[in-house]
């Protein structure tokens, strides 16, 4: 009676053994499957994000419709839509981060401008469907993607992780409780998103053409205004793939 | 109450129910259910049956069977598992849709259904192959693949896609599309993405390789639009396009693919892509022809050459600036009238080609130069000039004007009246040459400066309207460069021009292309023979020859015979067919051939003769000379032999009127110097003709024997002068008709009732002398010509002057009476000799025998009158001394008129006289 006892014992323990393996695996191995969805070229990777950036930059893209769209396309109220929104981290803050802060700040600023995306549009466009605005999430959806490629691949080039850039999330948060300021505010917030996507542009022109290479593009730490200058202690979060990234 | 029916109504409703549930169960079911097998491989299902089932109906699982497609399976694939379940297996699966059904038999006999299933074979998905996916401009990606072989089982195919943190929705294909699917997003661009193919059935599921691109490398842009074209005035060469370019052009660098042509090329020429590698609005195209109209294209793509190309664009056209006219226009000139001292020239040129005259031309300008005199200056805008000239050498200018400028002057000498063209082109040909008529000729020693092609439709209905072109002194070879027509024959004409005037033309004749003639000829016959036909036929109008008659050929044949061809030379329009038939009917038809073809004129039936001719000529000519011939030579030899026919056929009849009888007889006047014959006998030579004695028992009285003697003495005298006497109608026939036909009965009454006998004793026939006295029976009824017609009679008496006896009559018998060749001889012998010795009844009994028998009737009066002569010899012979010496008297002087028949015995001599009969 006990032989069979000792026998479902031993085929127990490689099953469970496997199990166990399995599951503390399962997050590397989905990092290493999506992993080898993105590009391994870091010039590729790099021109991907320059040329998203440039895209996104682009006013025409959403800016110009929204006011179209919201009825904002006067002078005065194009005035008031320029005055962009200061809640998205200056190019010479951003060029002073690490590549990887760098990144995980773009990647988090890119977040919040899609929470702000979305609750602008449920507030402002109500039923109204806007083609760019879809185009737009699909392409910060993108900027994002690539931004955990291009992280991956510093990462597994032993590039230290930089903390990101805080507050950035606060100011994008809807407050206007007004229709027409809300319409503002929002225009403002496109303006602002326009504006941060050339900064981010204009950081990755100055990227070298290696990946291996590790330096900080500004010693200007400092001349960020709008944003707080804090170095928070945790790693560089990375995003998570199939959808699961951070909110 | 109420509760009562709802009981009833519940009670009902439950024995409905458990009644249905007894029909719906079943006795048995097939595992597994819907089975999908797949192709090749072996399949097992299970009949269960129910325990109850087999309760009612007494069966267990040897009882039942199975069909496929309602065709009972062998019982070798049954497996019997237990009692209520029975498998069947199929091994090697090669229907693809089969209904199985188990069956069983209840109570052993009763086959009952149990259960069915569709059993659906097929093929598991093979991998799908060549994936691909395009991203058109503002679609969504559509992804292409290769689904491998047919399953034949519903196979869906899905297209996955996902990004490193991001997995998109999958698009399944539709199935009259499995070969490919639109996602339903939007392409990111710069993200790059992994696509997948998943096929899968009920058999199995695969997927394809994974690719991983970024979508702006799948990209076919729009095209470019608003294209448009422009020119510039300062420079005639160029023309530069302006377009549009795609939205995408914001996202992507583009590169373009330019094309452009010529108005009415069909090829397209190509900008050099290394120019138009970068993006742009605009290009400049360069090195066109002035004034010309341009057709341009355009197209782009990705600038690193990835993705697709678009579309082309719209084409859009453009024209060049105008420039001077290049080339000098063709220039000739004719000479319509020509009189004393002046000349009405005609001047031609032709129009330039838009190539050459390189804008639109706005005039000519012509100047007419005689020798040591002032230019004559022409503006014209039509293509000719007529001008009157003297006949003295004039020398023309001629240069087309554009907007631009003019052209090259066109020099063209006009000799004088008396200019003798000479110097010409040899060995001209002409011949078709890819669609087009080439002219070749070899040039003259002379310096050519240019030549001159002339040509026009020869045509039998319209005239000779003639074209031109000009070629330059250096060209040996061209091709006539109007609008040439096929199955049109063309008289080409090639005329070099000197500097001091035109040379010698040449003319050669060609087809662009040739074709078989529209008609046939028409064959006639010229002449029919027996044996032979001339055929004719006249040569094909040019119109119908649609190219170059090369021969003809002649079919013929009879209504029944085989055809029989002939090929004549195109040069002939005569042939003779030979070796006919004659008097056969024969149908003939002619086929004319070009190089492309015959075309058959229409059929001819002509009729050969009978006979050739002349042939009956021939045969009715010589055959009536011939007749003519011999019947002149007949005639000639009758007449040199008349006395011999004469004696034979027609005997000289002694006329009786010159007898010595008659000249004795008392009733007869001496006629001897009356009668021609009188005079040959008065010769001499018939001295004494003695007729003896004539016994006679005729009972007509006496006196009408005169009358009918001084009857017939008139008559004779009435035919004096001819030489056939009484006789004369016929050489053959009795004298008797000539005499009197009336009395023709009466004397066989007399000659019937009277045997009458007359010895003629005479001198001989004609030099003979016999030497026996002839007595002879003049028998009305018979000629005694039948007896004169045959000398041998004469002979036989000659024989028997010979002194042969009886002998030589018998011969004679012999020879005129063949059939009664023995017995009747002896018998007639016999009986002429009983005859002799008996009366004269018995002598006429004889005779009726002798006519009563048909076999020897011809012969009977031969008989009888021999057997009168021999049997009156015998008779008389004795007592007729006397007369007898007379008689050898008269027979010498018989004999010397050979013509003389040598009896003749129509006369019954009477008392006193005779009496013709």
């Amino acid at each position: 009676m006990r032989a069979p006892s000792m026998r479902a014992q031993r085929t127990r323990r490689p099953l469970l053994s496997l199990a166990l393996g399995l599951l503390l695996l399962s997050p590397a191995a989905e990092a290493a499957v999506a992993m080898r969805r993105c590009s391994s070229s870091y010039t590729q990777l790099l021109g991907q994000l320059r040329s998203l950036a440039h895209l996104m930059k682009d006013t025409s893209c959403l800016l110009e419709p929204y006011i179209r769209l919201q009825g904002l396309d006067t002078p005065v109220l194009r005035g008031f839509c320029t005055e962009c929104s200061g809640a998205f981290p200056s190019e010479d803050a951003l060029a002073a981060l690490s590549r990887l802060a760098f990144l995980q700040t773009v990647s988090a600023t890119l977040d919040g401008v899609l929470q702000r995306l979305a609750v602008l549009q449920q507030k402002c466009l109500k039923a109204k469907d806007l083609p760019e605005f879809h185009v737009a999430r699909k392409n910060i959806q993108g900027v994002r993607n690539n931004i955990y490629c291009m992280s991956e691949l510093l990462t597994n080039g032993s590039e230290t992780p930089e903390a990101p850039l805080p507050g950035t999330e606060a100011p994008l948060r809807p407050s206007a409780q007004d229709t027409f300021q809300a319409k503002v505010e929002g225009c403002q917030l496109l303006c602002g998103y326009h504006r941060f996507m050339g900064s981010v542009e204009q950081v990755f022109e100055k990227w070298g053409d290696s990946p291996s290479r590790n330096r900080r593009h500004s010693p200007r730490r400092a001349l960020h205004k709008g944003a707080r200058r804090a170095r928070p202690s945790r790693r560089v979060k990375k995003p998570v793939p199939r959808g699961q990234l951070s909110r | 109450m109420m509760l009562q029916i709802w009981l009833v109504q519940a009670l009902v409703v439950f024995l409905t129910t458990q009644c249905i549930g007894e029909l719906v169960d079943t006795c048995g079911v097939i595992s597994p259910e819907s089975p999908v097998i797949q192709h090749g491989s072996n399949f097992t299902a299970f009949c269960v049956l129910n325990e109850k089932c087999m309760s009612i109906y007494e069966v267990n699982a040897s009882h039942i069977i199975w069909k496929a497609n309602r065709v009972l399976i062998p019982k070798e694939q049954y497996t019997i598992i237990n009692t209520t379940t029975s498998s069947v297996t199929f091994t090697n699966t090669s229907l693809t849709n089969v209904q199985l059904i188990c069956n069983i038999l209840a109570f052993g006999q009763i086959e009952m259904n149990i259960y069915g299933v569709r059993m659906r074979t097929g093929f598991p998905p093979e991998k799908p192959k060549n994936l691909t996916c395009i991203v058109n401009e503002g679609k969504r990606m559509m992804c292409q693949w290769d689904p491998g072989r047919e399953t034949h089982l519903e196979t869906n195919f899905t297209v996955k896609s996902e990004w490193a943190t991001e997995k998109f929705e999958d698009c399944k294909a539709k199935p009259e599309t499995p070969t490919s699917c639109i996602v339903e997003y939007s392409p990111v661009y710069f993200v790059n993405i992994e696509v997948w193919v998943e096929a899968q059935n009920a058999l199995g599921k695969v997927a394809s390789d994974h690719i991983n691109f970024d979508p702006v490398d799948k990209v076919k842009p729009n095209p470019p639009r608003n294209l448009s074209v422009s020119n510039s005035e300062e420079l005639s060469s160029i023309l530069k396009l302006t377009w549009i370019n795609p939205s995408i052009m914001n996202v992507m660098r583009l590169k373009y693919d330019i094309h452009y042509k010529t108005k009415d090329a069909s090829t397209w020429s190509q900008i050099p892509p290394e120019d138009t590698a970068t993006t742009r609005t605009s290009f400049t195209v360069q090195d066109l022809k002035p004034f010309t109209e341009y057709v341009f294209r355009i197209r782009c793509m990705k600038g690193d050459g990835k993705g697709f190309w678009s579309d082309w664009s719209e084409d859009a056209r453009g024209v060049t600036y105008e420039a001077r006219p290049s080339k000098a226009p063709s220039f000739w000139y004719k000479i319509p009238s020509h009189t004393q001292g002046s000349r009405s020239v005609q001047l031609i040129w032709k129009t330039l080609p838009p190539s050459e005259a390189n804008g639109k031309i706005l005039d000519y300008e012509v100047t007419l130069t005689r020798w040591k005199s002032r230019s004559q200056n022409y503006t014209v805008n039509d293509t000719n000039l007529t001008v009157n000239l003297t006949n003295d050498r004039y020398i023309a200018t001629l240069a087309a004007r554009n907007l631009v400028g003019k052209s090259d002057a066109s020099v063209l000498t006009i000799p004088a009246c008396d200019f003798q063209a000479t110097h010409p082109i040899t060995d001209l040909k002409a011949y078709p040459k890819d669609n087009m008529l080439w002219v070749e000729w070899t040039p003259p020693g002379k310096a050519v400066r240019k030549y001159i092609l002339e040509w026009c439709v020869l045509s039998d209905k319209s005239p000779c309207i003639p074209d031109w072109q000009q070629e330059s002194g250096i060209v040996r070879r061209t091709y006539l460069r109007g609008e040439l027509l096929g199955s049109k024959c063309y008289l080409i004409t090639v005329t070099p021009v000197y500097s001091d005037g035109p040379g010698s033309p040449e003319s050669t004749k060609a087809y662009l292309k040739q074709a078989p003639p529209s008609k046939g000829p028409t064959v006639r016959t010229k002449k029919v023979g027996k044996n032979e036909a001339v055929l004719q036929w006249d040569q094909l109008p040019v119109d119908v020859q649609n190219g170059f008659i090369r021969n003809y050929t002649i079919f013929y044949r009879t209504i029944i015979g085989n055809e029989t061809a002939v090929n004549v030379d195109s040069s002939h329009t005569e042939y003779t067919l030979t070796s006919l038939n004659s008097d056969t009917l024969y149908m003939v038809r002619m086929t004319a051939y070009t190089d492309e073809g015959g075309k058959d004129g229409p059929e001819f039936t002509f009729t050969t003769p009978k006979f050739a001719q002349g042939e009956i000529e021939a045969i009715v000519v010589p055959v009536c000379l011939a007749f003519l011939l011999t019947t002149l030579l007949g005639v000639l030899f009758c007449f040199n032999k008349r006395d011999l026919i004469k004696k034979h056929i027609w005997p000289n009849v002694p006329d009786p009127s010159k007898s010595h009888i008659a000249q004795w007889s008392p009733h007869t006047p001496p006629r001897h110097n009356f009668n021609s014959k009188d005079q040959i006998y008065s010769d001499g030579n018939f001295t004494d003709v003695s007729v003896v004695e004539i016994e006679a028992n005729d009972k007509k009285p006496f006196p009408e024997d005169l009358k009918s003697l001084d009857l017939f003495k008139k008559e004779k005298i009435s035919t004096e002068g001819h030489s056939s006497g009484i006789g004369g109608s016929s050489c053959m026939s009795s004298s008797r008709p000539s005499i009197s036909s009336g009395d023709e009965n009466e004397s066989a009454q007399n000659t019937s009732s009277t045997v009458q006998y007359s010895t003629v004793v005479h001198s001989g026939y004609r030099h003979q002398v016999p030497s026996v006295q002839v007595f002879s029976r003049s028998e009305s009824t018979q000629p005694l010509l039948d007896s004169e017609e045959r000398p041998e009679d004469l002979q036989l008496v000659d024989n028997v002057d010979s002194g042969d006896g009886i002998l030589p009559q018998q011969q004679y018998f012999k020879q005129n009476c063949h059939q009664p060749k023995t017995s009747p001889d002896i018998s007639h012998f016999e009986r002429s000799k009983q005859v002799s010795s008996s009366n004269e009844e018995d002598f006429l009994r004889l005779k009726q025998q002798q006519i009563s028998d048909p076999i020897s009737q011809s012969c009977g009066a031969e008989q009888m009158k021999m057997f009168q002569g021999v049997s009156t010899t015998d008779v008389f012979g004795s007592e007729t001394e006397a007369p007898a010496e007379r008689l050898e008297t008269a027979g010498m002087e018989a004999a010397v008129d050979e013509g003389m028949p040598k009896s003749y015995l129509p006369q019954t001599v009477r008392q006193g006289g005779y009496v013709p009969q």
